[in-house]
């Protein structure tokens, strides 16, 4: 099967031609994870968990079209359903504490309505995780993907869809933030943010400034009312603290 | 066209396993539709419409879902005309990429460049259902 790497960044690594057999050149490094028949699964893992969190461009920069797109997805199942994990852990332990405070910065609109899951809504919640995140993860892929087309981001890409699809996946390495309690929550969406544009980037050879409007699109469109409710939030507790202060 | 050993092409292969997971994915959404109430019921309004008294741009997605859910499409497509259309789509695509893949049939691919055209129409296409929206008080 002749493997048709997407074209590496210049001036590190020539660009192949797309179909191009690569047979005699010196091959190129790829995603451990890619890599998990010689490594070893639980290798292969960290040695690319490492990878994406110290040195994501040159991560995003080793995916191959190789014709598979479930190993990555179950890679990304991994870490999300972890992040899933924690996430309901907190929100079993902190919840109703963060509930009384947020209550005291005033009125929360829509999301009073939101009451802290119990035990079993946690075990819910985390038992159908991996079906919600296969639909969330093709949906979400396709959104970026349409996004990425409309800004021109796709006009040279070596790949398509799969490259979308293929860094959604390893970005859940965020995740792993949600290990922190509380503030956890915020680092993983940041996080996933950054290693969307830099993955969007590396994979379809587009400029930085193409990656952040694509991934910023559906931001701005879908999660503007995260954003009024966290302006809403931290401009009350402000408020709050500046009057007590006064 | 399959090699010497048998293996399909890389695009063949990728496409294969995205109309299947397409496929897979309409028919678990169908299969939950009955539990779609119960599922939405947990979540918060938009906040969007509750502090601007005006619908954002993806306002009425979960509601023309809702109505799919229970087989009222008339509903959904005049009241929430542009995300009826996307999950409607989104199913029926699955629906079709699935059994194409299921039997190993060629799937269309993507195209890498959109027409400026095709740019501009689909921003005019968010933004009329936004109007819309926001006209008729979604």
């Amino acid at each position: 099967m002749a493997e048709e790497p997407f074209p590496p960044a210049p001036p590190s690594i020539p660009p192949a031609a797309e179909g191009a057999s690569t047979e005699g050149a010196p091959a190129s490094p790829r995603m451990p994870w890619e890599e998990r028949d010689r490594l070893g699964y639980a290798d292969a893992l960290i040695e690319t968990v490492k990878l994406i969190v110290t040195a994501p461009s040159e991560a995003f920069s080793r995916l191959r079209s190789d014709g598979d797109v479930i190993w990555p997805l179950l890679f990304g199942l991994f870490f999300s359903w972890l992040g899933q994990f924690f996430n309901q852990i907190w929100n079993l332990i902190f919840g109703q504490a963060m509930r009384s405070m947020l209550e005291g910065v005033g009125d929360l609109g829509p999301f009073g309505q939101l009451t802290p899951t119990g035990l079993i809504g946690t075990v819910i919640s985390i038992s159908i995780w991996p079906f919600l995140f296969a639909i969330f993860i093709l949906i979400g892929a396709g959104i970026y993907h349409l996004c990425l087309m409309l800004v021109g981001a796709t006009n040279t890409s070596p790949t398509g869809f799969e490259g979308t699809l293929k860094v959604l996946c390893y970005v859940q390495v965020s995740n792993l933030a949600s290990v922190i309690p509380i503030a956890g929550g915020l680092i993983t969406m940041v996080a996933t943010l950054v290693l969307t544009v830099i993955g969007f980037k590396e994979v379809h050879r587009t400029t930085t400034g193409s990656a952040v409007v694509a991934v910023l699109i559906p931001v701005t469109l879908c999660c503007i009312c995260c954003v009024i409710f966290l302006v809403m939030v931290f401009g009350g507790a402000l408020a709050a603290a500046m009057s007590a202060g006064g | 066209m399959a090699d010497p050993i048998g293996r399909q092409p890389v695009a063949d292969q990728i496409g294969r396993q995205l109309g299947l997971l397409w496929g897979a994915v309409s028919l678990s959404l169908i299969a939950l539709s009955p539990l779609a109430s119960a599922f939405a019921g947990g979540l918060p309004g938009c906040p969007f419409k509750s502090f601007t008294g005006f619908a954002c741009p993806g306002c009425g997605a979960t509601r023309a879902a809702l109505a799919l859910a229970r087989l009222d499409p008339v509903h959904a497509l005049t009241h929430y005309p542009l995300p009826a259309l996307a999950w409607t789509l989104f199913i029926t695509g699955g629906l079709v990429a699935g059994w194409r893949a299921w039997r190993h049939l060629p799937l269309p691919q993507l195209p890498r460049r959109l027409p400026i055209w095709a740019r501009f129409g689909i921003v005019g296409v968010v933004l009329v259902n936004w109007a819309y929206s926001i006209a008729t008080g979604v």
